[in-house]
């Protein structure tokens, strides 16, 4: 898509951290913005201040994601919802703390990909799902998160190519921000548990990550991912403070 | 005497398939085998042919199984190969709950007892194997969450091993990577699943596959690394039918 101005984009997950980046970057683009989140105070502040459109509701419900796409009927969605994990090592977590991310993010990850394939969404249509560099590297202290992540980006291949078999035109890509943002929620707790564990400082533990990346930013890369031809393919993207978007798969 | 003599071997989800041969295995060879699994008629099947195996009938998912089960035998060794067989349908057609199947049982058995050989811990020494898959670097679009939960079970050896390194209790953790094993009950799921799916017969679908493991190839891989003691603490290994080598998580 050459703009956003009066595209249709449902951001799911976008009232905090980096999904609310997203909507602040889109919302300067003109786009006709919903924004889906649990919080609905924090909603109503949204709608006041940025003048989009809000659905209260939890992600990980199947009849929230069917509801939602047949009513805003996006071409684009960004799939943002998510739990902040337990920060402990493996043995100090409980089964119910292990599976947090799988239980949210795997989960809502789930039905709305399920949506998007059974509305269907548009052809052209973009869904842009949150993985982590969690799923390169690993990330020993927060339980299932990593293999959570890893479970996200695998599941954007395969609807990539139930979208091809019943020749939808859908595209899913996965986003894989290479570095802790120390300016989210989730960042800030796992920098914290981090640096402790490293007996360094937070914020010396995250100048390890080179240039810091504002969730501002984030957004802005996500624009440049959905209006530069040149990204409309690629399954995957690393993104970074320092080096921006890079295509991770053909 | 075996090469095993002396150790004690704990082989969770022993009464079939890649478990169950490494259980024969390990009592050929010497070891003291204790097989544990949820189905009692295919472990009395197995007390019937293998005497020498002790079996218990536990679900290991649980919270209280390594308890239960370290009560019976503290292992030198432990084989982590259970699982669940995943329904096989694309991604759109699955409940959450079949597609959340492999983490549920899978994953939960290698949380429970990866964690209770860290917090118990396992005498200094011990090995702890997982029976993973080549799907969790590949991926598999027919098997819902079952590669993801194989990732997950990598990770957790991964990160099980930095902590047994930290906290200095001399274990070793380590993953196996076979890929689809036509002749176990869901290796020959999957090559129903995938072979219908490319509109071709089972075997002819075997046959494309370069070099796969059998049953048996597996449970040789699991004896010959645990009782290899040279540089593999942590390490993933690649399985087929030629052998098994090192890869890097982190490459995949």
């Amino acid at each position: 898509m050459q703009t956003l101005e009066g595209q249709n984009i449902l951001v799911v997950g976008g009232s905090r951290g980096l999904g609310f980046g997203v909507v602040e970057a889109v919302v300067a683009r003109k786009a006709n913005v919903t924004v889906v989140a649990r919080d609905a105070a924090r909603l109503a502040e949204l709608k006041d201040h940025l003048g989009v459109s809000v659905i209260a509701g939890d992600a990980t419900d199947p009849a929230l994601a069917e509801s939602a796409i047949r009513q805003v009927r996006p071409s684009v969605l960004v799939l943002n919802a998510g739990a902040t994990p337990a920060m402990a090592p493996l043995h100090k977590q409980s089964w119910q703390s292990f599976s947090r991310n799988w239980d949210t993010d795997v989960r809502a990850t789930f039905h709305w990909i399920q949506a998007s394939l059974n509305a269907p969404l548009a052809r052209g249509s973009r869904v842009l799902i949150s993985s982590s560099g969690a799923a390169i590297d690993g990330s020993p202290l927060s339980g299932g998160y990593a293999g959570a992540k890893r479970m996200i980006w695998i599941m954007a291949g395969y609807a990539n190519g139930l979208a091809n078999e019943l020749d939808l035109g859908i595209r899913f890509q996965a986003l894989v921000v290479r570095q802790i943002v120390g300016a989210t929620e989730l960042g800030r707790a796992a920098a914290e548990a981090y640096a402790r564990r490293k007996g360094v400082s937070t914020e010396s533990f995250l100048a390890g990550f080179g240039r810091p990346l504002e969730p501002r930013e984030y957004g802005e890369h996500i624009v440049t991912l959905l209006t530069d031809p040149s990204y409309e393919t690629a399954q995957a993207f690393a993104i970074r403070g320092e080096t921006g978007i890079q295509p991770l798969e053909r | 005497m075996g090469e095993l003599a002396g150790k004690n071997m704990v082989v969770i989800g022993g009464s079939r398939g890649v478990g169950r041969c490494v259980a024969e295995a390990g009592a050929k060879l010497g070891a003291r085998v204790l097989a544990v699994a949820r189905h009692e008629p295919a472990l009395r099947d197995l007390a019937r042919n293998a005497p020498a195996i002790e079996v218990l009938a536990i679900d290991a998912s649980r919270t209280g199984a390594p308890s239960k089960v370290f009560g019976a035998l503290v292992p030198d060794i432990l084989v982590l190969s259970g699982g669940a067989i995943p329904l096989t349908a694309p991604l759109h057609e699955q409940s959450w709950r079949e597609f959340a199947a492999n983490w549920e049982c899978d994953v939960r058995i290698a949380f429970h007892f990866c964690k209770a050989a860290l917090s118990r811990p396992l005498p200094v020494g011990s090995s702890i194997v997982l029976i993973a898959s080549s799907a969790a670097l590949s991926g598999s679009p027919l098997t819902g969450g079952y590669a993801g939960s194989k990732r997950t079970q990598m990770l957790i050896a991964n990160y099980s091993q930095k902590e047994s390194d930290r906290l200095g209790l001399g274990l070793r953790f380590v993953t196996l990577a076979p890929g689809i094993i036509p002749d176990s009950d869901f290796g020959r799921v999957a090559v129903n699943a995938y072979s219908s799916y490319l509109a071709m017969s089972a075997s002819e679908f075997v046959r494309g596959l370069a070099s796969p493991p059998t049953s048996c190839d597996v449970a040789k891989a699991v004896v010959q690394l645990s009782l290899n003691r040279c540089q593999s603490n942590g390490q993933m290994y690649i399985v087929t039918g030629k052998g098994f080598e090192p890869a890097s998580l982190c490459k995949w």
